[in-house]
């Protein structure tokens, strides 16, 4: 509007109004710069805001699965050395059991000794079952307390349930061990005193079984061949809870790569580029400046300086 | 003409010179006055009186002072009110989403949804550890935070419609006595007028109430042939020549109560523009902070709904089906229900183990929904606040358009009263020029006549 009459006022008016949408500018700017936050609240960017709080979501979940990971390998860890000293165990108990096989000259005396240390194999086995992480017991699934009583050896574990631990949105790992794949279960009493009792798998049975045989001089073979079948499913459950630590060790290395990326990302969406608005503030500052100085030359004359 | 006719002309000038300083100082001593309109003197020449028995040429008869004019313009006037009124109302939006979208924290770590995610995390810790007291403890301190936050978000809706009735009820209540004031002013001007004064800075102050009645109430105003202005909302009066009418707001207690504005004579609803209006259309009962209320519960009973559903499918370690976690009374207040270890249903069943925990992990995954209903939910305030925003800025700068246009029409420009002081100063010293040159001339003709060559 060139017609448009200029005042004293309105040019007062015009040059509050502008010095005022600088110093507006200036202050955005300076709040970015000191807080380093692009975004500071929903309407600054929404699209952005959602973007932040998905990403913030993720990397929440992502920690907590790092601590679930750790918490597995707890677990895994605790059923590891449990197996080995089983393992061992084992061993020890074929060879005791081969000695006595062979041992056509062995005197009472030595088959109650071997008899008793295969008692106390046993005993040791029972401590290892019963092996607990944190205070819940490794093998016994999602059952409290100890997987194996140490009367009768009923096993405590409920069938088909596991303990698991989530590694991520979709993915659980189980981090127990079915205590009764490993030690097997007892057999069951005889309902009618008359009828032969249900003979059991359970490794600690066996054992005992074992210890009587050697007492009474009867033949081992049964028992060396079922220790053997024993042992080797132990190495094959061994096994499968190797897989499964390798499994948490790379998922939690994922796990940490992830929320390298995810903070990345987060940081990318939240925070300024700090050269860019330190550049920005600089230039903005230039213009204010140069603004109040064109301001303050316009606004002094009136005609009345240039009378008299 | 006579022949002391020139000493009237002279004084008639020296009046008119006289009365354009007066003008032209009351000009520069208001120049920074809100709302001063200029004034202008005007002034005619007086015609020679028609002399029957001579055809001479002869002068006229000097100046005369007709009046002293306010150069206000009707209709730059009527922009400044309706750009005001529209301002008025955007400005109260606008200032109401930024509190809302202030008031969610988000993004960052005091939000909902950091609390929501600090919680999924807890349901998943109790899964590792089902059973352990401590880790359950921390479950329910971060449940309870989340109920926290959701109260503290519909406390804060709350508590912003208790204070915008407030605000409304101050704005029509300081609008009615803006309205009594131009009444009155109205019926000063109307006296001064037919007195044959103009009333120019009457005028002034009623119609810079005018324009606050516009910012405020979205008011309009009619000029009438005696000098008043009827301002009218919505087509009703509020003012009519000397007399004002009132308006009366009644609101309930809390958020959802009916809010009406009506005419204090008779009763009938009265259609509110303007700050009133913006504010008026805030805390109606299906209004924006009802509807920002609304959002809220919706995600908490969301919320609860899908946490209690898996919750109330597990079993206890007492052997008794789950309960609630999260419970809502009846006025929308969120409370976490479990107290300790023992009220958590973690067992898909009542055959599974005792430290089976699956119904935590289940929860835990709520995760991503929830979330994700939580921030559309900040997406769409935060969309809204910036379009109200945006909305906000574009009748602010139309506001300040009208202003300027209104300024340069109706503001002082000292340089142009300079020039006119300069003018009226000469036309003084001139008049009394022609003064003292009429007077010498008597005297020449009194004094001097007859006595050549003495």
């Amino acid at each position: 509007m060139s017609a448009m009459r200029v005042t004293n006022v309105s040019r007062f008016e015009a040059a509050r109004t502008q010095l005022q949408a600088n110093a507006q500018r200036l202050q955005e700017l300076q709040t970015q710069a000191s807080s380093q936050k692009a975004i500071g609240r929903p309407s600054d960017d929404p699209a952005g805001t959602a973007a932040s709080m998905a990403t913030r979501a993720a990397q929440r979940a992502s920690e907590q699965y790092s601590r679930n990971a750790d918490d597995g390998l707890g677990w895994l860890s605790a059923a590891d050395t449990a197996l080995s000293g089983v393992s061992s165990l084992l061993r020890t108990a074929g060879d005791r059991l081969i000695q006595a096989a062979n041992g056509a000259t062995m005197t009472p005396a030595s088959r109650e000794a071997i008899a008793s240390e295969l008692e106390t194999l046993r005993d040791d086995l029972l401590a290892s079952a019963n092996a607990s992480y944190l205070g819940r017991s490794v093998f016994a699934g999602t059952a409290d307390g100890p997987a194996f009583a140490a009367d009768g050896y009923a096993f405590a574990g409920a069938a088909g349930a596991s303990v698991d631990r989530r590694i991520g949105p979709t993915t659980t790992v189980r981090v127990d061990v079915d205590g009764a794949a490993v030690f097997g279960t007892p057999g069951t009493p005889p309902v009618d005193p008359d009828d032969p009792a249900v003979p059991g798998d359970s490794v600690f049975e066996l054992l005992d079984r074992a210890a009587a045989a050697v007492r009474a001089g009867e033949p081992l073979d049964a028992s060396i061949a079922a220790l053997g079948a024993r042992r080797d499913q132990v190495l094959a459950v061994h096994g499968a809870v190797g897989t499964a630590h390798a499994q948490l060790l790379r998922a939690k290395d994922a796990l940490a790569a992830d929320q390298l990326a995810l903070e990345a990302q987060r940081s990318g969406i939240e925070d300024v580029d700090f050269a860019k608005v330190l550049l920005d503030l600089e230039t903005q500052n230039l213009v204010y400046q140069s603004a109040l100085q064109v301001t303050s030359r316009v606004l002094q004359p009136t005609l009345m300086e240039f009378l008299r | 003409m006579s022949t002391f006719g020139g000493i009237s002309t002279a004084f008639s000038g020296l009046q008119a010179a006289r009365q354009g300083l007066d003008v032209t100082g009351q000009n520069i001593a208001n120049a920074r006055t809100p709302g001063y309109t200029r004034q202008r003197v005007e002034q005619s020449a007086i015609p020679a009186t028609a002399d029957r028995f001579s055809s001479a040429p002869r002068a006229g008869q000097g100046v005369s002072v007709d009046g002293i004019a306010r150069l206000a313009n009707a209709t730059l006037d009527a922009q400044v009110r309706s750009a005001s009124a529209r301002a008025g109302y955007q400005n109260a939006l606008a200032t109401a989403w930024s509190r809302i979208e202030t008031s969610l924290r988000e993004p960052g770590a005091d939000g909902l949804s950091a609390a929501l995610e600090t919680m999924w995390g807890s349901w998943q810790a109790v899964a590792n550890r089902p059973g352990d007291a401590a880790t359950a403890a921390v479950l329910i301190g971060d449940t309870t935070a989340v109920a926290d936050r959701l109260n503290e978000l519909r406390a804060g809706v709350d508590a912003q419609w208790a204070q915008t009735t407030a605000s409304l009820q101050v704005t029509v209540a300081s609008a009615n006595g803006d309205a009594a004031r131009v009444a009155e002013l109205n019926g000063a001007i109307r006296r001064a007028q037919l007195q044959g004064s103009d009333a120019n800075e009457l005028r002034d102050q009623r119609d810079a109430l005018v324009t606050d009645l516009a910012a405020s109430l979205g008011a309009t105003a009619r000029a009438n042939d005696d000098g008043t202005v009827d301002v009218l909302v919505d087509g009703d009066a509020l003012v009519l020549g000397a007399d004002a009418r009132r308006l009366e707001v009644s609101a309930g207690a809390a958020l959802g109560s009916p809010v009406a504005v009506t005419w204090a004579d008779g009763g009938a609803p009265a259609v509110l523009g303007g700050a009133a209006g913006g504010m008026r259309a805030l805390v109606a009962p299906d209004g924006v902070l009802a509807g920002v209320q609304a959002g809220y519960l919706d995600f908490a009973a969301g919320l609860a709904d899908a946490v209690n559903t898996l919750h109330r499918g597990g079993v206890r370690p007492d052997g008794a089906a789950g309960g609630d976690v999260f419970a809502i009374a009846a006025d929308g207040t969120v409370s976490a229900v479990p107290t300790g270890v023992a009220d958590l249903a973690l067992r898909p069943s009542a055959a599974s183990g005792a430290l089976d925990a699956r119904v935590a992990d289940a929860i835990a995954q709520l995760s991503p929904a929830i979330g994700g209903a939580w921030s559309s939910l900040v997406g769409r305030l935060g969309q809204q606040s910036r379009a109200e925003t945006s909305r906000a800025d574009a009748t602010a700068a139309a506001q300040s358009n009208a202003v300027a246009a209104q300024q340069s029409e109706a503001g002082v420009d000292i340089d142009e009263e300079t020039v006119n002081l300069l003018g009226y100063q000469h036309a003084y010293a001139a008049a009394a020029r022609v003064l003292t040159t009429v007077d010498e001339m008597l005297d020449t003709l009194i004094n001097r006549t007859g006595v050549v060559g003495r």
